[in-house]
Protein backbone atom coordinates (compact mmCIF):
# COMPACT_ATOMS: atom_id res chain seq x y z
CA UNK A 1 0.00 0.00 0.00
CA UNK A 2 2.80 2.43 0.57
CA UNK A 3 4.13 1.77 -2.60
CA UNK A 4 1.25 2.90 -4.33
CA UNK A 5 0.27 5.38 -2.31
CA UNK A 6 4.01 6.72 -2.46
CA UNK A 7 3.03 6.48 -6.32
CA UNK A 8 -0.05 8.42 -6.44
CA UNK A 9 1.23 11.45 -4.52
CA UNK A 10 3.69 11.83 -7.03
CA UNK A 11 1.07 11.90 -9.45
CA UNK A 12 -0.84 14.50 -7.68
CA UNK A 13 2.47 16.49 -7.22
CA UNK A 14 3.52 16.43 -11.09
CA UNK A 15 0.41 16.91 -12.17
CA UNK A 16 -0.03 21.10 -12.25
CA UNK A 17 -3.48 20.97 -13.97
CA UNK A 18 -4.87 18.99 -11.09
CA UNK A 19 -3.82 22.29 -8.91
CA UNK A 20 -5.45 24.79 -11.13
CA UNK A 21 -8.58 24.39 -9.55
CA UNK A 22 -7.89 24.33 -5.71
CA UNK A 23 -5.81 27.27 -6.56
CA UNK A 24 -8.39 29.38 -8.36
CA UNK A 25 -10.39 28.44 -5.71
CA UNK A 26 -8.32 29.53 -2.97
CA UNK A 27 -7.62 32.76 -4.85
CA UNK A 28 -11.70 33.41 -4.99
CA UNK A 29 -11.87 32.55 -0.65
CA UNK A 30 -8.89 35.24 -0.07
CA UNK A 31 -10.33 38.16 -2.44
CA UNK A 32 -14.22 37.35 -0.83
CA UNK A 33 -12.47 37.11 2.16
CA UNK A 34 -10.96 40.72 1.52
CA UNK A 35 -14.06 42.12 0.05
CA UNK A 36 -16.56 41.37 3.01
CA UNK A 37 -13.92 42.75 5.71
CA UNK A 38 -13.05 45.67 4.00
CA UNK A 39 -16.34 46.88 2.18
CA UNK A 40 -18.83 45.16 4.05
CA UNK A 41 -21.41 47.06 6.73
CA UNK A 42 -19.97 47.02 10.31
CA UNK A 43 -23.31 45.29 10.94
CA UNK A 44 -23.68 42.67 8.82
CA UNK A 45 -20.25 41.26 10.27
CA UNK A 46 -20.35 38.23 12.28
CA UNK A 47 -19.38 38.32 15.59
CA UNK A 48 -18.36 34.85 16.68
CA UNK A 49 -15.94 33.40 14.77
CA UNK A 50 -18.11 30.13 14.24
CA UNK A 51 -20.41 31.99 12.37
CA UNK A 52 -18.06 33.32 9.96
CA UNK A 53 -18.91 32.36 6.28
CA UNK A 54 -15.57 31.93 5.21
CA UNK A 55 -15.40 28.87 7.62
CA UNK A 56 -18.00 27.44 5.58
CA UNK A 57 -16.66 28.26 2.14
CA UNK A 58 -15.82 24.91 0.98
CA UNK A 59 -19.84 23.75 1.23
CA UNK A 60 -21.31 27.22 -0.39
CA UNK A 61 -18.26 28.00 -3.07
CA UNK A 62 -15.98 25.11 -3.31
CA UNK A 63 -17.54 21.24 -2.87
CA UNK A 64 -18.22 20.98 -6.96
CA UNK A 65 -14.70 21.82 -7.46
CA UNK A 66 -13.51 18.90 -5.04
CA UNK A 67 -15.55 17.06 -6.63
CA UNK A 68 -14.15 17.70 -9.95
CA UNK A 69 -10.32 17.16 -8.38
CA UNK A 70 -11.91 13.56 -7.20
CA UNK A 71 -13.10 12.71 -10.86
CA UNK A 72 -9.66 13.80 -12.12
CA UNK A 73 -7.76 11.77 -9.65
CA UNK A 74 -9.17 9.03 -11.22
CA UNK A 75 -10.19 9.59 -14.69
CA UNK A 76 -6.96 11.60 -15.74
CA UNK A 77 -5.60 7.93 -15.86
CA UNK A 78 -8.08 6.72 -18.13
CA UNK A 79 -7.79 9.80 -20.55
CA UNK A 80 -4.06 9.84 -20.99
CA UNK A 81 -4.39 5.72 -21.31
CA UNK A 82 -1.61 5.54 -17.90
CA UNK A 83 -4.42 3.56 -16.16
CA UNK A 84 -2.68 0.13 -18.20
CA UNK A 85 0.97 1.19 -16.63
CA UNK A 86 -0.37 1.75 -13.12
CA UNK A 87 -1.89 -1.46 -13.07
CA UNK A 88 0.96 -3.47 -14.23
CA UNK A 89 3.39 -1.74 -11.57
CA UNK A 90 0.35 -2.67 -8.92
CA UNK A 91 -1.15 -5.14 -9.85
CA UNK A 92 -3.78 -5.00 -7.24
CA UNK A 93 -6.09 -2.90 -8.01
CA UNK A 94 -8.18 -1.86 -4.90
CA UNK A 95 -5.08 -1.15 -3.74
CA UNK A 96 -4.34 1.60 -6.12
CA UNK A 97 -8.08 2.75 -5.72
CA UNK A 98 -7.81 3.45 -2.10
CA UNK A 99 -3.94 5.05 -2.41
CA UNK A 100 -6.48 7.35 -4.78
CA UNK A 101 -8.60 7.56 -2.29
CA UNK A 102 -6.61 8.62 0.25
CA UNK A 103 -5.01 11.07 -2.30
CA UNK A 104 -8.55 12.77 -3.72
CA UNK A 105 -9.23 13.10 0.09
CA UNK A 106 -5.93 14.35 1.20
CA UNK A 107 -6.05 17.52 -1.70
CA UNK A 108 -9.60 17.85 -0.46
CA UNK A 109 -8.00 18.42 3.17
CA UNK A 110 -5.47 20.45 2.06
CA UNK A 111 -7.39 22.89 0.20
CA UNK A 112 -9.70 22.98 3.31
CA UNK A 113 -7.42 24.11 5.77
CA UNK A 114 -5.34 26.43 3.93
CA UNK A 115 -7.99 28.44 2.56
CA UNK A 116 -9.57 28.51 5.71
CA UNK A 117 -6.07 29.87 7.62
CA UNK A 118 -5.89 32.44 4.72
CA UNK A 119 -9.54 33.24 5.00
CA UNK A 120 -9.62 33.30 8.63
CA UNK A 121 -6.49 35.52 9.54
CA UNK A 122 -7.83 37.66 6.60
CA UNK A 123 -10.85 38.27 8.23
CA UNK A 124 -9.79 38.34 11.76
CA UNK A 125 -7.37 41.13 10.86
CA UNK A 126 -9.67 43.20 8.55
CA UNK A 127 -12.34 43.00 11.63
CA UNK A 128 -9.52 43.98 13.74
CA UNK A 129 -8.39 46.69 12.02
CA UNK A 130 -12.03 48.29 12.00
CA UNK A 131 -12.20 47.86 15.94
CA UNK A 132 -14.82 45.20 15.42
CA UNK A 133 -15.24 42.62 18.39
CA UNK A 134 -14.83 39.25 17.54
CA UNK A 135 -15.89 36.29 19.89
CA UNK A 136 -13.28 33.60 19.27
CA UNK A 137 -15.31 30.36 20.04
CA UNK A 138 -13.06 27.84 19.38
CA UNK A 139 -14.79 24.84 20.09
CA UNK A 140 -18.03 25.64 18.05
CA UNK A 141 -15.78 26.96 15.27
CA UNK A 142 -13.53 23.48 15.38
CA UNK A 143 -16.67 21.80 15.24
CA UNK A 144 -18.13 23.39 12.20
CA UNK A 145 -14.69 22.98 10.35
CA UNK A 146 -14.52 19.30 10.81
CA UNK A 147 -18.07 19.44 9.62
CA UNK A 148 -16.44 21.36 6.69
CA UNK A 149 -13.97 18.78 6.09
CA UNK A 150 -15.69 15.58 6.25
CA UNK A 151 -18.39 17.05 3.64
CA UNK A 152 -15.48 18.09 1.47
CA UNK A 153 -13.31 14.95 1.90
CA UNK A 154 -16.95 13.19 1.14
CA UNK A 155 -17.62 15.11 -1.81
CA UNK A 156 -13.88 13.92 -3.12
CA UNK A 157 -14.47 10.60 -2.55
CA UNK A 158 -17.55 10.60 -4.57
CA UNK A 159 -16.16 12.12 -7.00
CA UNK A 160 -13.56 9.19 -7.35
CA UNK A 161 -16.19 7.19 -7.78
CA UNK A 162 -18.08 9.27 -10.41
CA UNK A 163 -14.24 9.36 -12.07
CA UNK A 164 -13.98 5.76 -12.21
CA UNK A 165 -17.42 4.54 -12.89
CA UNK A 166 -17.85 6.78 -16.02
CA UNK A 167 -14.02 6.46 -17.08
CA UNK A 168 -14.38 8.97 -19.44
CA UNK A 169 -12.73 12.25 -18.43
CA UNK A 170 -14.76 14.60 -20.17
CA UNK A 171 -18.56 12.88 -19.85
CA UNK A 172 -17.24 12.54 -16.04
CA UNK A 173 -16.92 16.29 -15.09
CA UNK A 174 -19.08 17.86 -17.60
CA UNK A 175 -22.05 15.01 -15.62
CA UNK A 176 -20.74 16.00 -12.48
CA UNK A 177 -21.14 19.68 -13.17
CA UNK A 178 -24.58 19.28 -14.84
CA UNK A 179 -26.00 17.78 -11.98
CA UNK A 180 -24.50 19.86 -9.57
CA UNK A 181 -25.53 23.52 -11.62
CA UNK A 182 -29.11 22.10 -13.11
CA UNK A 183 -29.77 17.91 -12.66
CA UNK A 184 -29.65 18.40 -8.62
CA UNK A 185 -32.51 20.69 -8.11
CA UNK A 186 -34.10 19.41 -11.55
CA UNK A 187 -34.73 15.83 -10.15
CA UNK A 188 -34.80 17.10 -6.64
CA UNK A 189 -37.54 19.43 -7.46
CA UNK A 190 -39.63 16.93 -9.93
CA UNK A 191 -39.31 13.80 -7.46
CA UNK A 192 -39.59 15.73 -4.14
CA UNK A 193 -36.26 14.02 -2.81
CA UNK A 194 -34.30 17.25 -3.00
CA UNK A 195 -33.11 17.33 0.64
CA UNK A 196 -31.96 13.08 0.05
CA UNK A 197 -29.72 14.22 -3.09
CA UNK A 198 -25.60 15.05 -2.48
CA UNK A 199 -25.59 18.80 -2.56
CA UNK A 200 -28.31 19.49 0.14
CA UNK A 201 -26.27 16.52 2.49
CA UNK A 202 -23.83 18.95 2.48
CA UNK A 203 -25.26 22.30 3.27
CA UNK A 204 -27.18 20.11 5.73
CA UNK A 205 -23.80 18.71 7.33
CA UNK A 206 -22.29 22.26 8.13
CA UNK A 207 -26.14 23.61 9.64
CA UNK A 208 -27.37 23.79 12.83
CA UNK A 209 -30.65 22.99 12.35
CA UNK A 210 -32.59 20.73 9.40
CA UNK A 211 -34.98 22.96 7.35
CA UNK A 212 -37.27 22.17 4.67
CA UNK A 213 -34.20 21.95 1.76
CA UNK A 214 -32.27 19.83 4.00
CA UNK A 215 -31.93 17.27 7.00
CA UNK A 216 -30.47 17.99 10.30
CA UNK A 217 -26.34 17.67 10.12
CA UNK A 218 -26.02 13.85 11.73
CA UNK A 219 -28.62 12.40 9.11
CA UNK A 220 -27.04 14.49 6.23
CA UNK A 221 -23.37 13.46 7.65
CA UNK A 222 -25.02 9.50 7.11
CA UNK A 223 -26.52 10.46 3.73
CA UNK A 224 -23.24 11.90 2.65
CA UNK A 225 -20.99 8.88 3.38
CA UNK A 226 -23.72 6.44 1.72
CA UNK A 227 -23.17 8.31 -1.09
CA UNK A 228 -19.44 7.78 -0.86
CA UNK A 229 -19.75 4.44 0.11
CA UNK A 230 -21.94 4.21 -3.26
CA UNK A 231 -19.05 5.76 -4.71
CA UNK A 232 -16.40 3.42 -3.19
CA UNK A 233 -18.98 0.44 -4.27
CA UNK A 234 -18.77 1.67 -8.02
CA UNK A 235 -14.96 2.04 -8.45
CA UNK A 236 -14.47 -1.27 -7.22
CA UNK A 237 -16.89 -2.77 -9.87
CA UNK A 238 -15.04 -0.59 -12.52
CA UNK A 239 -11.61 -1.24 -11.81
CA UNK A 240 -12.04 -4.71 -12.06
CA UNK A 241 -12.98 -4.49 -15.84
CA UNK A 242 -10.05 -5.26 -18.39
CA UNK A 243 -8.12 -1.93 -19.37
CA UNK B 1 18.44 -22.11 -14.32
CA UNK B 2 14.44 -21.10 -14.63
CA UNK B 3 12.26 -23.70 -13.86
CA UNK B 4 9.25 -22.37 -15.65
CA UNK B 5 8.74 -20.59 -19.35
CA UNK B 6 9.40 -16.79 -18.87
CA UNK B 7 6.12 -16.44 -20.97
CA UNK B 8 3.63 -19.64 -21.06
CA UNK B 9 0.30 -19.17 -22.61
CA UNK B 10 -2.12 -22.12 -22.14
CA UNK B 11 -5.01 -22.40 -24.31
CA UNK B 12 -5.70 -18.77 -24.47
CA UNK B 13 -9.09 -17.17 -25.38
CA UNK B 14 -10.72 -13.79 -25.30
CA UNK B 15 -13.54 -13.45 -26.63
CA UNK B 16 -15.28 -10.04 -26.90
CA UNK B 17 -18.88 -10.18 -27.98
CA UNK B 18 -19.17 -12.52 -30.93
CA UNK B 19 -15.78 -11.83 -31.93
CA UNK B 20 -12.33 -14.43 -31.13
CA UNK B 21 -9.93 -12.22 -30.59
CA UNK B 22 -7.24 -14.72 -29.33
CA UNK B 23 -8.46 -18.40 -30.23
CA UNK B 24 -6.81 -21.29 -28.05
CA UNK B 25 -3.86 -19.73 -28.37
CA UNK B 26 -0.74 -21.97 -26.85
CA UNK B 27 2.83 -21.06 -26.56
CA UNK B 28 6.12 -20.22 -24.76
CA UNK B 29 8.80 -18.29 -25.02
CA UNK B 30 13.00 -18.80 -23.89
CA UNK B 31 15.29 -16.69 -21.38
CA UNK B 32 18.45 -15.89 -22.67
CA UNK B 33 16.80 -14.95 -26.41
CA UNK B 34 14.41 -12.35 -28.15
CA UNK B 35 11.25 -13.95 -29.28
CA UNK B 36 8.84 -11.92 -32.14
CA UNK B 37 5.84 -11.61 -31.72
CA UNK B 38 4.40 -11.49 -35.13
CA UNK B 39 0.85 -10.74 -36.94
CA UNK B 40 -0.90 -8.89 -39.14
CA UNK B 41 -3.10 -5.57 -37.04
CA UNK B 42 -5.98 -7.12 -35.46
CA UNK B 43 -3.88 -10.71 -34.95
CA UNK B 44 -4.70 -10.27 -31.16
CA UNK B 45 -0.90 -9.72 -30.55
CA UNK B 46 -1.69 -6.82 -28.30
CA UNK B 47 -5.01 -8.76 -26.70
CA UNK B 48 -2.51 -11.53 -25.85
CA UNK B 49 0.45 -9.64 -24.20
CA UNK B 50 -2.52 -7.56 -22.08
CA UNK B 51 -3.93 -10.89 -20.88
CA UNK B 52 -0.26 -12.16 -19.98
CA UNK B 53 0.27 -8.67 -18.07
CA UNK B 54 -3.08 -9.35 -15.85
CA UNK B 55 -4.54 -6.18 -17.98
CA UNK B 56 -7.66 -7.96 -19.26
CA UNK B 57 -8.83 -11.35 -18.16
CA UNK B 58 -8.99 -14.30 -20.30
CA UNK B 59 -12.35 -15.84 -21.70
CA UNK B 60 -10.53 -19.46 -21.15
CA UNK B 61 -7.23 -20.51 -20.61
CA UNK B 62 -4.15 -18.89 -18.79
CA UNK B 63 -0.92 -16.86 -18.87
CA UNK B 64 1.62 -17.52 -16.74
CA UNK B 65 4.67 -15.45 -15.71
CA UNK B 66 7.53 -17.30 -14.79
CA UNK B 67 4.58 -20.29 -13.98
CA UNK B 68 2.81 -17.62 -12.30
CA UNK B 69 -0.41 -15.33 -12.98
CA UNK B 70 0.86 -12.10 -13.64
CA UNK B 71 -1.02 -10.45 -10.75
CA UNK B 72 0.24 -13.34 -8.35
CA UNK B 73 3.79 -11.88 -8.61
CA UNK B 74 5.08 -10.23 -5.42
CA UNK B 75 7.78 -7.95 -7.32
CA UNK B 76 6.07 -7.65 -10.70
CA UNK B 77 8.50 -4.59 -11.42
CA UNK B 78 11.44 -6.73 -10.93
CA UNK B 79 10.33 -9.73 -13.16
CA UNK B 80 8.39 -8.39 -16.11
CA UNK B 81 9.74 -4.99 -17.87
CA UNK B 82 6.94 -3.90 -20.06
CA UNK B 83 5.75 -0.83 -22.52
CA UNK B 84 2.35 -1.91 -23.90
CA UNK B 85 1.21 1.88 -25.36
CA UNK B 86 3.99 4.32 -25.87
CA UNK B 87 1.34 7.27 -25.75
CA UNK B 88 0.50 6.27 -22.20
CA UNK B 89 2.38 9.36 -20.41
CA UNK B 90 0.41 12.51 -18.56
CA UNK B 91 1.41 14.79 -21.34
CA UNK B 92 1.77 17.57 -18.79
CA UNK B 93 4.22 15.75 -16.45
CA UNK B 94 8.03 16.14 -17.45
CA UNK B 95 10.05 12.38 -18.60
CA UNK B 96 11.90 12.37 -15.11
CA UNK B 97 8.72 12.50 -13.09
CA UNK B 98 7.19 10.09 -14.87
CA UNK B 99 9.59 7.38 -13.65
CA UNK B 100 9.39 8.78 -10.18
CA UNK B 101 5.76 7.88 -10.47
CA UNK B 102 6.83 4.57 -11.79
CA UNK B 103 9.88 3.46 -9.74
CA UNK B 104 7.52 4.71 -6.70
CA UNK B 105 5.25 2.38 -7.73
CA UNK B 106 8.18 -0.28 -7.75
CA UNK B 107 9.68 0.60 -4.76
CA UNK B 108 12.42 1.31 -6.64
CA UNK B 109 15.02 4.02 -5.53
CA UNK B 110 15.03 7.38 -7.68
CA UNK B 111 18.82 7.21 -8.30
CA UNK B 112 17.72 4.15 -10.46
CA UNK B 113 15.69 6.66 -12.80
CA UNK B 114 18.52 9.24 -13.94
CA UNK B 115 21.11 5.79 -14.63
CA UNK B 116 18.00 4.30 -16.71
CA UNK B 117 17.52 8.13 -18.39
CA UNK B 118 20.89 7.02 -19.52
CA UNK B 119 20.73 4.20 -20.75
CA UNK B 120 17.64 5.02 -23.69
CA UNK B 121 19.30 7.94 -24.69
CA UNK B 122 17.06 10.58 -23.28
CA UNK B 123 19.01 12.09 -19.97
CA UNK B 124 19.07 15.62 -22.17
CA UNK B 125 15.12 15.21 -22.07
CA UNK B 126 14.59 14.02 -18.52
CA UNK B 127 13.05 17.33 -17.90
CA UNK B 128 10.62 18.30 -20.77
CA UNK B 129 6.97 17.35 -21.07
CA UNK B 130 6.04 14.42 -22.22
CA UNK B 131 3.79 16.39 -24.32
CA UNK B 132 7.33 18.50 -25.31
CA UNK B 133 8.67 14.71 -26.70
CA UNK B 134 8.52 12.83 -29.76
CA UNK B 135 6.99 9.49 -30.33
CA UNK B 136 10.27 8.10 -30.77
CA UNK B 137 11.73 9.89 -27.54
CA UNK B 138 8.10 8.37 -25.79
CA UNK B 139 8.92 5.21 -27.19
CA UNK B 140 12.36 5.36 -25.51
CA UNK B 141 10.90 6.28 -22.26
CA UNK B 142 8.52 3.99 -22.09
CA UNK B 143 11.74 1.63 -22.66
CA UNK B 144 13.77 3.34 -19.70
CA UNK B 145 9.99 2.14 -17.72
CA UNK B 146 9.76 -0.91 -18.71
CA UNK B 147 13.87 -1.26 -17.68
CA UNK B 148 13.56 0.70 -14.05
CA UNK B 149 13.60 -2.67 -12.32
CA UNK B 150 16.11 -4.96 -14.15
CA UNK B 151 13.37 -7.49 -15.13
CA UNK B 152 13.85 -11.05 -16.20
CA UNK B 153 11.45 -10.76 -18.94
CA UNK B 154 10.73 -8.12 -21.42
CA UNK B 155 7.32 -7.71 -23.32
CA UNK B 156 7.52 -5.16 -25.57
CA UNK B 157 4.38 -4.26 -28.24
CA UNK B 158 5.72 -2.49 -31.03
CA UNK B 159 8.53 -0.81 -29.79
CA UNK B 160 9.47 0.32 -32.56
CA UNK B 161 6.84 2.68 -33.57
CA UNK B 162 8.05 5.69 -34.37
CA UNK B 163 11.92 5.26 -34.22
CA UNK B 164 13.84 6.12 -36.81
CA UNK B 165 16.42 4.09 -38.66
CA UNK B 166 19.19 4.50 -35.73
CA UNK B 167 16.43 4.63 -32.94
CA UNK B 168 15.99 1.08 -34.62
CA UNK B 169 19.59 -0.08 -34.55
CA UNK B 170 19.85 1.45 -31.09
CA UNK B 171 16.68 -0.57 -29.83
CA UNK B 172 18.20 -4.17 -31.80
CA UNK B 173 21.50 -3.58 -29.88
CA UNK B 174 19.54 -2.86 -26.69
CA UNK B 175 17.44 -6.13 -26.73
CA UNK B 176 19.94 -8.26 -27.94
CA UNK B 177 22.44 -7.61 -25.42
CA UNK B 178 19.96 -7.38 -22.62
CA UNK B 179 18.79 -11.15 -23.94
CA UNK B 180 22.41 -12.23 -23.72
CA UNK B 181 22.05 -11.23 -20.26
CA UNK B 182 19.76 -13.88 -19.69
CA UNK B 183 16.47 -12.28 -19.48
CA UNK B 184 13.90 -13.07 -21.97
CA UNK B 185 12.61 -10.86 -24.07
CA UNK B 186 9.12 -10.79 -26.19
CA UNK B 187 8.84 -8.18 -28.68
CA UNK B 188 5.57 -7.99 -30.77
CA UNK B 189 5.72 -6.37 -34.33
CA UNK B 190 3.61 -6.51 -37.66
CA UNK B 191 6.66 -5.47 -39.19
CA UNK B 192 8.34 -8.17 -40.30
CA UNK B 193 11.77 -6.69 -41.30
CA UNK B 194 12.77 -5.36 -38.04
CA UNK B 195 12.22 -8.47 -36.42
CA UNK B 196 13.77 -10.58 -38.61
CA UNK B 197 17.11 -8.57 -38.17
CA UNK B 198 17.54 -9.86 -34.22
CA UNK B 199 14.75 -12.02 -32.89
CA UNK B 200 15.95 -15.70 -32.64
CA UNK B 201 12.66 -17.14 -32.14
CA UNK B 202 9.40 -16.21 -33.96
CA UNK B 203 5.45 -16.83 -32.29
CA UNK B 204 2.76 -16.11 -35.31
CA UNK B 205 -0.26 -15.11 -34.85
CA UNK B 206 -3.21 -14.80 -37.41
CA UNK B 207 -7.00 -14.06 -36.33
CA UNK B 208 -5.90 -14.97 -32.99
CA UNK B 209 -4.60 -18.21 -33.64
CA UNK B 210 -1.25 -19.71 -33.64
CA UNK B 211 0.12 -20.09 -37.01
CA UNK B 212 3.92 -21.01 -36.01
CA UNK B 213 6.12 -21.39 -33.25
CA UNK B 214 9.92 -21.70 -34.47
CA UNK B 215 12.84 -20.60 -34.41
CA UNK B 216 13.80 -18.33 -37.24
CA UNK B 217 16.90 -20.20 -38.77
CA UNK B 218 14.08 -23.86 -38.58
CA UNK B 219 11.84 -21.32 -40.34
CA UNK B 220 14.08 -20.25 -43.05
CA UNK B 221 15.62 -23.39 -43.66
CA UNK B 222 11.71 -24.86 -43.97
CA UNK B 223 10.85 -22.38 -46.67
CA UNK B 224 10.62 -22.85 -50.43
CA UNK B 225 13.05 -23.12 -52.77
CA UNK B 226 12.21 -22.01 -56.07
CA UNK B 227 13.94 -22.23 -59.17
CA UNK B 228 13.81 -19.39 -62.08
CA UNK B 229 14.52 -19.89 -65.50
CA UNK B 230 14.43 -18.11 -68.41
CA UNK B 231 14.38 -19.89 -71.99
CA UNK B 232 13.17 -19.86 -75.53
CA UNK B 233 11.68 -23.27 -75.14
CA UNK B 234 9.76 -22.70 -72.13
CA UNK B 235 6.81 -24.81 -72.91
CA UNK B 236 8.97 -27.88 -73.66
CA UNK B 237 10.73 -27.31 -70.20
CA UNK B 238 7.31 -27.10 -68.63
CA UNK B 239 6.56 -30.20 -70.28
CA UNK B 240 9.62 -31.99 -68.57
CA UNK B 241 9.96 -31.00 -64.86
CA UNK B 242 6.02 -31.53 -64.74
CA UNK B 243 6.57 -34.99 -65.33
CA UNK B 244 8.92 -35.19 -62.47
CA UNK B 245 6.22 -34.16 -60.12
CA UNK B 246 7.76 -30.34 -59.79
CA UNK B 247 5.20 -27.33 -59.45
CA UNK B 248 5.19 -24.69 -62.25
CA UNK B 249 4.26 -20.90 -62.09
CA UNK B 250 4.64 -18.72 -64.84
CA UNK B 251 6.04 -15.84 -64.47
CA UNK B 252 6.49 -12.66 -66.77
CA UNK B 253 9.58 -13.56 -68.58
CA UNK B 254 9.85 -17.25 -67.71
CA UNK B 255 8.60 -19.47 -65.08
CA UNK B 256 9.39 -20.80 -61.38
CA UNK B 257 9.87 -24.24 -60.28
CA UNK B 258 9.62 -25.62 -57.15
CA UNK B 259 10.16 -29.08 -55.98
CA UNK B 260 13.49 -29.44 -58.41
CA UNK B 261 16.94 -27.92 -57.60
CA UNK B 262 18.78 -26.20 -60.20
CA UNK B 263 21.64 -28.61 -60.98
CA UNK B 264 18.43 -31.29 -61.46
CA UNK B 265 16.62 -28.71 -64.40
CA UNK B 266 19.66 -27.52 -65.87
CA UNK B 267 21.16 -31.55 -66.65
CA UNK B 268 17.32 -31.94 -67.83
CA UNK B 269 17.72 -29.28 -70.42
CA UNK B 270 20.72 -30.27 -71.30
CA UNK B 271 19.77 -33.83 -71.77
CA UNK B 272 16.82 -32.43 -74.17
CA UNK B 273 19.15 -29.79 -75.98
CA UNK B 274 16.82 -27.00 -74.34
CA UNK B 275 18.62 -23.56 -74.55
CA UNK B 276 18.83 -21.59 -70.91
CA UNK B 277 19.26 -18.14 -70.67
CA UNK B 278 18.57 -17.91 -66.95
CA UNK B 279 18.75 -20.88 -64.18
CA UNK B 280 19.45 -19.67 -60.30
CA UNK B 281 17.56 -20.39 -57.13
CA UNK B 282 15.61 -18.43 -54.76
CA UNK B 283 15.37 -19.16 -51.04
CA UNK B 284 11.71 -18.12 -50.03
CA UNK B 285 12.01 -14.87 -48.09
CA UNK B 286 11.34 -15.06 -44.12
CA UNK B 287 8.86 -12.09 -45.49
CA UNK B 288 7.19 -14.32 -47.92
CA UNK B 289 7.13 -17.76 -45.77
CA UNK B 290 5.30 -14.78 -43.02
CA UNK B 291 3.35 -14.08 -45.91
CA UNK B 292 2.52 -17.37 -46.97
CA UNK B 293 1.62 -18.77 -43.41
CA UNK B 294 -0.71 -15.67 -42.52
CA UNK B 295 -2.03 -14.91 -45.81
CA UNK B 296 -2.89 -11.42 -45.63
CA UNK B 297 -0.73 -8.87 -47.31
CA UNK B 298 -2.82 -6.18 -46.08
CA UNK B 299 -1.45 -6.20 -42.72
CA UNK B 300 2.17 -5.95 -43.04
CA UNK B 301 4.91 -3.96 -44.03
Amino acid sequence: MTAALRSELRKARFTRSLWALPAAGLAVAIIGSLLLVTAGKASEMPTRLSQFGPLRFGPTNFGLLLLVVGVRVFADETQHHTLSSTFIRTPNRQRVTAAKAVVAAGIALLFCVVTDIATIAITAAGLSARNLPMVYDTGASALMLARVLVAMVLLALIGLGVGAGLRNRSVAMVATILWFALGESLVGGLLHITRYLPGPAVSGLVSNTATPDHLAAAASALLLVAYALAAGATAYVAVRHDV
Amino acid sequence: MEANAPVEVIGLTKVYGSQRVVDDLTFSITPGRVTGFLGPNGAGKTTTLRMVLGLAAPTSGEALVFGERYEHLAEPSHVVGSLIDASAFHPGRRARHELLINAAAAGIDNGRVDEVLDEVGLAAAADKRVAQLSLGMRQRLGLAAALLGEPRLLILDEPANGLDPAGMHWLRELLVAYAARGAAVLVSSHVLAELALFAEDVVVLDHGRLVVESSVSELIAGGTERVVVQSPQLAALRNLVTRRAAQVTATDDGIEIVGLAAQDIGALAAEHGIVLYQLRTEIQSLEDIFLDLTGDAGGIR
